[in-house]
């Protein structure tokens, strides 16, 4: 079934999605290795989707539209990643728990991990690699980069797209709401101390 | 042979290697090691990264994004039995599958051995996840189909995840000596422990647990393979590509030339992407079964069961003591939970655990045995600051404990036991800064205001506590490194290294820039290419990227700098020994008017010229012999907790750290505050629940396995930084990575006690761990 711009009934919030999918997705993963199959000698679980049903889809990002023909299953995070090659969306969990895949949907910061290509079309999306203007950094970027605020870097988009939907809507942040507003995004190296201090110190220049 | 000279520590005289002769690299470059209060123009100051505005950007390339053209997708298909021979595969539905390319088993891809006793895919598994197949398909989505397509008939056997049920006789023996690493207990004694507990006033005795911490890296675990025109390329999720390149060519017979690994950045290792895993090794036959290039990574699931994890412990410490607090005995036994096959996860298990104990305080008489046991699970592996960090989360508890029993304030008591004297081999420490980060710790954070009783507001108490660091580090390897000096002035440093993103490219850029005097920004990093780099460090485990690497670097740096010399010499014509460098110019220091700038003699250089690049080649040789290097700090934490809920949140921390001396003082700080946050999770909440049944995590996600979140981070994290001059190396770096975990867990828990007169020995000390202290303390 092709989707159309604007489906109302398609549009979904995270959580209504993760409602529907999560669990299941999480649950079918783990299936496909196998890991879960309950008895020995019972057959595999049959596949998901018979054949493959593909739609196309159309997509705004970073102010560009793409124009694209995917399998209806794929979420943003992955259609973003390998039909783009917009590689700065990272996933770490594939179920809405890491934050490595937060883009901005209309203003919002949400885990394109768990929204599916198909239901943001017509949406605002805006990926960390939209966020530099003509070659100069956004604030947050730079303050990054000042207060050493990432270590191996892989949580990073995610943590400087969390904190600009945030600044984007909070003038002069108190540290404990900062927290809040960034703790969706999990940092395994613990740079949070840095991180905390760039978003405060851009805060202070947006 | 260097000279030997003899000094006396603790009123002991010890014959050792002088380091001014030892410190020289090979073909007899002499370079001291910094002076102690030498001013320093690039070493010691706050830079930012240097790989950094590609991470802030999003261009940054991960081995998790690398996509290549007839790029295919692969998955695994793992045992869903504990124990068990296969008796039926059936793959021919998986093969029919439209989009899949390849699907191999030990039924085709023969018997491509993985170790000595096992093969790459198994047919007789001996846990939940080990692998049976691969399948490589155009979409991950259709692999994923594909392995589900794939039907297993097993013949199930008896197996055993509890470690003291593993211990009984009667338990499914998993290897041929027994379920006891290679038959026996490892012990290691020194003096005599009967006359020791007979010497004591006081003598203690407690057990303490720690939880399988799972390193949990947001990049998972993986890689993208190319095997074409005999040549294996692999873009690898690693810590080193000299170790990966290496284990790759010997598990697939390859010469070492034939392979070559790749990494630009690394979304996390923490001791986990050392070397190579069975993934490696199926992605590399599936390209060489398809022809295309295979991208193989686990997903979260596959990453928390299978990638490794910090052991589980029981460790029992018994310690005499005198009245004085001076230790007179140490009987500690740790027994540690070890994986199915006969690997190296079997020495992190036990083996690994016990150094502190062994050679933090001074103590004369001590037995400590390691006992790693064989489960039916997959093997543990080196998470940062492996064993120490297990060891001193029960030690330092311990530690306090005994404080408490003897009447001695901690600190005290830890004092009168320092020794500045490694005591397995009786060799003096080239540095021991432990007194100082106590010191300066207690200082900084206002220990001496410390009350033995907590302060009450409501449900809530807050204490405070304190633990010592240990890390140990290494007689260092040979490493080397190239500076390269371009036409345009462009300094390269040239090093193999992966990109942990701790921030080695700007340490090693401040170190170039230091000895031969050109700004920072002038100097770039070429690193991440097995191929196009020399072998600075075979991978970046055990904190020594810095201290193994940094010295190498100098040597490079020096050696350019006298080749630059010598053609500034040819330049100016004057003789070599004339020629002076200062703040970026060069002049004759009998005609001081002859002068020409950095760039104008670089500018002699390039093809055009009738001249090449400049290459400046550095080696680091071993320590000077006779001393050992290791690693102290201090740290201390306030907490608050909440007797109705028993959460235990951490206020603030002062973390003082003796690791020689910092180069970056801004890096330096990231990775003691990460460091201890990851303490702080496995102190508080990290811990790998298996179902004790089949063994599967039951938490094997983010969500209820409990990595801190910016909720969990205490508002002040304060870093002191303890620079001790040591002489091991050049640079005086002793390394860092690790030692920042390893406080927080006795620290927290000695703060808990603290606040509340409750001991949990239990790591992670969860809400309801505490909520049935108290009760039961009530």
């Amino acid at each position: 079934m092709a989707t159309t711009k604007g489906d109302e009934r398609l549009r979904m919030s995270r959580r209504s999605f993760l409602k529907g999918m999560g669990v299941g997705a999480a649950t079918s993963t783990a299936l496909a290795t196998g890991l879960v199959k309950p008895r020995a000698g019972k057959a595999a679980v049959p596949p998901l989707v018979e054949g493959l049903s593909y739609v196309p889809v159309e997509l705004k990002i970073n102010g560009r539209r793409y124009a694209l023909t995917i399998e209806a299953r794929r979420t943003l995070a992955d259609v973003l990643r390998t039909e783009l090659n917009l590689t700065g969306t990272k996933i770490g969990c594939d179920r809405a728990e890491c934050g490595a895949c937060t883009v901005i949907v209309d203003g919002r910061a949400m885990y394109g991990c768990s929204l599916l290509a198909v239901n943001v079309q017509g949406r605002e999306i805006e990926t960390i690699e939209g966020l530099a203007k003509n070659g100069r950094l956004h604030p947050l970027q730079e303050a990054f980069i000042e207060y050493d605020a990432y270590q191996c870097g892989f949580c990073t988009p995610g943590q400087i797209l969390a904190g600009k939907a945030f600044l984007d809507k909070k003038k002069s942040p108190t540290l404990a709401e900062v927290k809040q507003a960034l703790s969706g995004n999990i940092c395994r190296c613990g740079a949070y101390h840095h991180i905390f201090e760039a978003v405060l110190a851009a805060a202070k220049k947006l | 042979m260097a000279a030997m000279k003899q000094i006396i520590v603790e009123g002991k005289t010890y014959t050792v290697e002088d380091e001014s002769a030892a410190l020289q690299g090979e073909g007899g470059t002499m370079l001291a090691p910094w002076g102690k209060n030498e001013t320093l123009k690039y070493v010691g100051k706050r830079f930012p990264k240097k790989v950094a505005r590609e991470k802030v950007t999003g261009e940054a390339k991960y081995a998790y994004d690398v996509q290549l053209p007839g790029m295919l997708h692969a998955r695994v298909l793992r045992s869903s039995h504990a124990n068990a021979k296969l008796l039926d595969l059936e793959t021919s539905a998986a093969e029919k599958l439209p989009g899949v390319r390849a699907v191999l088993s030990h039924k085709n891809a023969g018997k491509q051995p993985w170790d000595r006793e096992r093969a790459v895919f198994k047919d007789h598994v001996r846990l939940i996840g080990d692998d049976i197949a691969a399948v490589a398909a155009d979409t991950e989505q259709i692999a994923d189909d594909a392995v589900r397509l794939i039907k297993v008939k097993y013949e199930v056997l008896p197996h055993v995840i509890d470690v003291r049920e593993a211990m009984r006789p009667g338990a499914p023996k998993l290897q041929p000596y027994g379920n006891i690493w290679e038959g026996k207990p490892k012990v290691y004694e020194r003096g005599d422990l009967a006359k020791g507990f007979a010497a004591a006033d006081v003598v203690l005795e407690e057990t303490y647990t720690t939880s399988e911490q799972h390193h949990a890296c947001l990049e998972m675990h993986g890689c993208v393979a190319h095997w074409q025109n005999g040549m294996l390329t692999v873009w690898d999720s690693t810590q080193g590509v000299h170790l990966t390149r290496d284990l790759l060519a010997l598990k697939l017979r390859l010469p070492i030339s034939k392979v070559r690994v790749l990494n630009e950045h690394l979304g996390g290792g923490f001791g986990s992407k050392n070397g190579v895993k069975e993934y490696h090794v199926i992605a590399a036959m599936l390209s060489r079964a398809t022809g295309s290039p295979i991208r193989l990574f686990l997903d979260r699931f596959e990453t928390f069961l299978l990638s490794s994890h910090r052991p589980l412990t029981i460790q029992k410490i018994k310690a005499g003591f005198k009245k004085d607090g001076a230790l007179t005995a140490i009987d500690y036994e740790v027994i540690g939970r070890g994986g199915a096959w006969n690997d190296r996860g079997m020495y992190w298990a036990a083996p690994a655990v016990g150094s502190p104990t062994n050679e933090l305080y001074k103590c004369p008489n001590l037995r400590t045995t390691n006992i790693p046991v064989h489960t039916n699970l997959s093997s543990p592996g080196a998470c940062r600051g492996p064993g120490n960090t297990e060891n001193l989360f029960a030690l330092e508890q311990f530690m306090d404990e005994a404080a408490e029993k003897l009447d001695l304030d901690p600190i005290a008591l830890r004092l009168k036991n320092f020794t500045a004297v490694y005591q397995p081999k009786n060799e003096p420490y080239f540095s021991n800064g432990l007194r100082e980060s106590y010191e300066a710790a207690a200082k900084t954070f206002g220990w001496q205001r410390r009350k033995p009783k907590s302060t009450v507001e409501g449900t809530k108490r807050r204490g405070i506590g304190m633990s010592a660091v240990h890390w140990h580090g290494f007689e260092g390897e040979p490493s080397q490194a190239l500076v390269t000096i371009y036409p345009d002035g462009t300094v390269e440093v040239n090093v193999g290294i992966a990109n942990l993103g701790v921030g080695a490219q700007v340490i090693f850029a401040q170190i170039a820039a230091e000895e031969i005097d050109v700004p920072l920004e002038m100097v770039r990093v070429a690193y991440g290419d097995s191929a196009g780099t020399p072998y600075t460090i075979n991978s970046s485990y055990g904190s020594r990227t810095t201290f193994q690497g940094g010295p190498a670097v100098r040597m490079a740096a020096a050696d350019a700098k006298q080749q630059l010399i010598a053609l500034a010499a040819e330049t100016l014509k004057v003789p070599v020994a004339d020629v002076q460098y200062a703040g970026g110019v060069f002049a004759a220091k009998s005609q001081p008017e002859k002068k020409a700038n950095f760039k104008e003699v670089t500018g002699k250089l390039g093809w055009m010229q009738g001249r090449h690049l400049l290459i400046g080649k550095g080696k680091r040789l071993p320590n000077p012999a006779g001393r050992k290097v290791d690693i102290f700090g201090a740290q201390m934490v306030e907490v608050e907790v909440d007797t109705a809920s028993g959460n235990v949140k951490v206020l603030r921390a002062v973390l003082a750290h003796d690791s020689g001396r910092p180069i970056n003082t801004l890096t330096y700080e990231s990775q003691v505050q990460g460091g201890f946050i990851q303490g702080l999770g496995m102190a508080l909440y990290e811990e790998r629940i298996l179902d004790a049944e089949t063994g599967v995590q039951l938490n094997a996600n983010y969500h209820e396995y409990g990595c801190p979140t910016a909720l969990d981070i205490p508002d002040q994290v304060t870093v002191v930084p303890i620079e001790t001059h040591d002489l091991s190396n050049n640079i005086n770096a002793k390394g860092l990575g690790e030692p920042p975990v390893t406080g927080a867990g006795g620290a927290i828990a000695n703060a808990l006690y603290n606040a509340t007169g409750v001991r949990i020995r239990d790591y992670p000390i969860t809400p309801s761990k505490v909520l049935q202290a108290l009760r039961a303390a009530v």
